[in-house]
């Protein structure tokens, strides 16, 4: 086949247009559904362990009984976004993201920019992992005595235990 | 109007084929060398770089057309044994292939009037060709990055640079003795520094090369900051200046999230100028021999 130089051109930026966008679309469009495995709530520990001083016993249930409570979309963006996550963690570590330790987890996710990138439930990878992974994470501890007695505040704001406190003996 | 035959020039012969496959092993080999050394050395900051980037430039350099197969076979097998493979693997792939081979190619320009260049100069010119390919691949890393939603233009450019870079100079450089052999073997290989038919005025391709690849890193670093910033800044920001046309651009559902589309087609016009470059250099650059 016998092309000019700029038909060369036209056709590479056709051919790489199409085929960019056609990726882009395709992959904005895969989720992964099903409940969060064990391994998935060892992702999320990790985030925590990041996120938070609590120690992990501590936060486990607080964060299983918060993704218990979360609807299905919800679901199904945390665990397509850990599922994304372990991948970039085998690359670089050679375990899936929940068997990391705190400073490899959190060598990664600086990497992957997500102290830099705005909180998005569609996005790019570190875009999500803030929105699914460290903002939800933080939002169920800081709204748990269990989570916030650390700094003090034994009845956070969101957490229904006003009540009890103003009624029980100090 | 002169034409090109786009063939398979590069198709591996059956004696290139243990080259090919070598090439592969090399990448597997750093892989999983990688893999025992951060068990031995847990540092998380080294166990984040990529350090098969070392390869595509010497690869290159020495093997010549087997290195076009050898490395994306050689990311495919080091991407499979890490269980990671994805959709992320093309994008490694295209910013190695290009890594390596537009050096290769830089280089050949460069050549053009090296015969009074000392050591020093030609060092000079590895480093600054190395550089220069380094932050094409680093575009497209960023590029690809957006396509396969892993992470903004923005935040994949500057390690990927720096990694590409660094690797390659820093390991290429040990080379350097071999160097001059290897260029001539592997650069003839690839046939970008046999004698031509016609002489090309390499520093003006070099000179597009690099004001396409610069202005790709400072246009897609700008939009993908810019744009993700304009979609968090308040209405009111505009209204009050009488610019509320400027909230026409707020098109999450058109350009994606972060202009995400734009950003794609941006990065396939200047990959494609950037290929058409290298591999068919302008004919206005050319001066007749005869």
């Amino acid at each position: 086949m016998r092309l000019t130089r700029r038909q060369t051109l036209l056709g590479l930026v056709g051919a790489s247009s199409a085929g960019g966008l056609s990726v882009y679309e395709l992959l904005d469009r895969t989720t992964i559904d099903g409940p969060l495995s064990e391994a998935g709530m060892d992702g999320l520990l990790t985030v925590a362990d990041i996120v938070h001083p609590a120690s992990p016993e501590d936060v486990e249930p607080v964060i299983s009984a918060y993704v218990g409570r979360l609807n299905d979309e919800r679901v199904r963006g945390l665990v397509t976004t850990l599922s994304e996550l372990d991948s970039r963690s085998r690359r670089h570590f050679g375990a899936s993201f929940g068997a990391l330790s705190r400073a490899q987890g959190e060598r990664l996710l600086a990497t992957l920019g997500v102290n830099r990138v705005q909180s998005r439930p569609e996005g790019t990878l570190a875009e999500r992992v803030r929105y699914h992974l460290v903002n939800s994470v933080l939002y169920a501890l800081l709204t748990y005595p269990t989570g916030t007695e650390l700094f003090g505040i034994g009845n956070p704001a969101g957490f229904p235990g006003g009540f009890p406190s103003h009624t029980e003996e100090p | 109007m002169r034409t090109h035959e786009i063939g398979w020039k590069t198709l591996p012969g059956r004696d290139s084929l243990p080259l090919v496959a070598g090439v592969g092993a090399l990448y597997l080999l750093v892989t999983l060398g990688e893999r025992i050394l951060s068990g031995v050395v847990p540092i998380p900051t080294l166990s984040v770089v990529d350090w098969t980037a070392v390869l595509p430039v010497p690869v290159l350099l020495a093997a010549g057309p087997a290195a076009l197969w050898g490395i994306p076979l050689g990311y495919v097998l080091s991407d499979a044994a890490t269980s990671s493979l994805g959709p992320h693997t093309l994008v490694g792939v295209g910013a190695h292939l290009y890594l390596g081979y537009a050096t290769c190619k830089l280089l050949s320009w460069f050549d053009g009037d090296a015969s009074r260049g000392s050591v020093s100069v030609g060092l000079g010119r590895f480093v600054l060709a190395v550089a220069l390919a380094a932050a094409g691949a680093a575009a497209i890393s960023g590029w690809g990055s957006e396509v396969v939603h892993q992470t903004p233009f923005f935040i994949a450019v500057l390690p990927a640079f720096a990694e590409f870079a660094l690797l390659g100079v820093l390991f290429a450089l040990p080379l350097a003795g071999l160097f001059r052999r290897a260029a001539s073997a592997g650069t003839s290989a690839l046939g970008v520094t046999a004698a031509p038919e016609q002489q090309f005025d390499g520093r003006t391709n070099l000179r597009r090369v690099a004001a396409v690849t610069v202005g790709w890193l400072v246009v897609g670093t700008v939009a993908s900051v810019g744009y993700r910033a304009f979609e968090k800044l308040p209405a009111g920001t505009f209204t009050s200046r009488d610019l509320e046309f400027v909230l026409l651009l707020r098109q999450p559902t058109l350009f994606g999230p972060g202009a995400g589309r734009l950003q794609v087609l941006l990065g396939a016009v200047l990959l494609s100028v950037l290929v058409v470059l290298l591999v068919w250099p302008s004919e206005r650059a050319e001066v007749s021999t005869r």
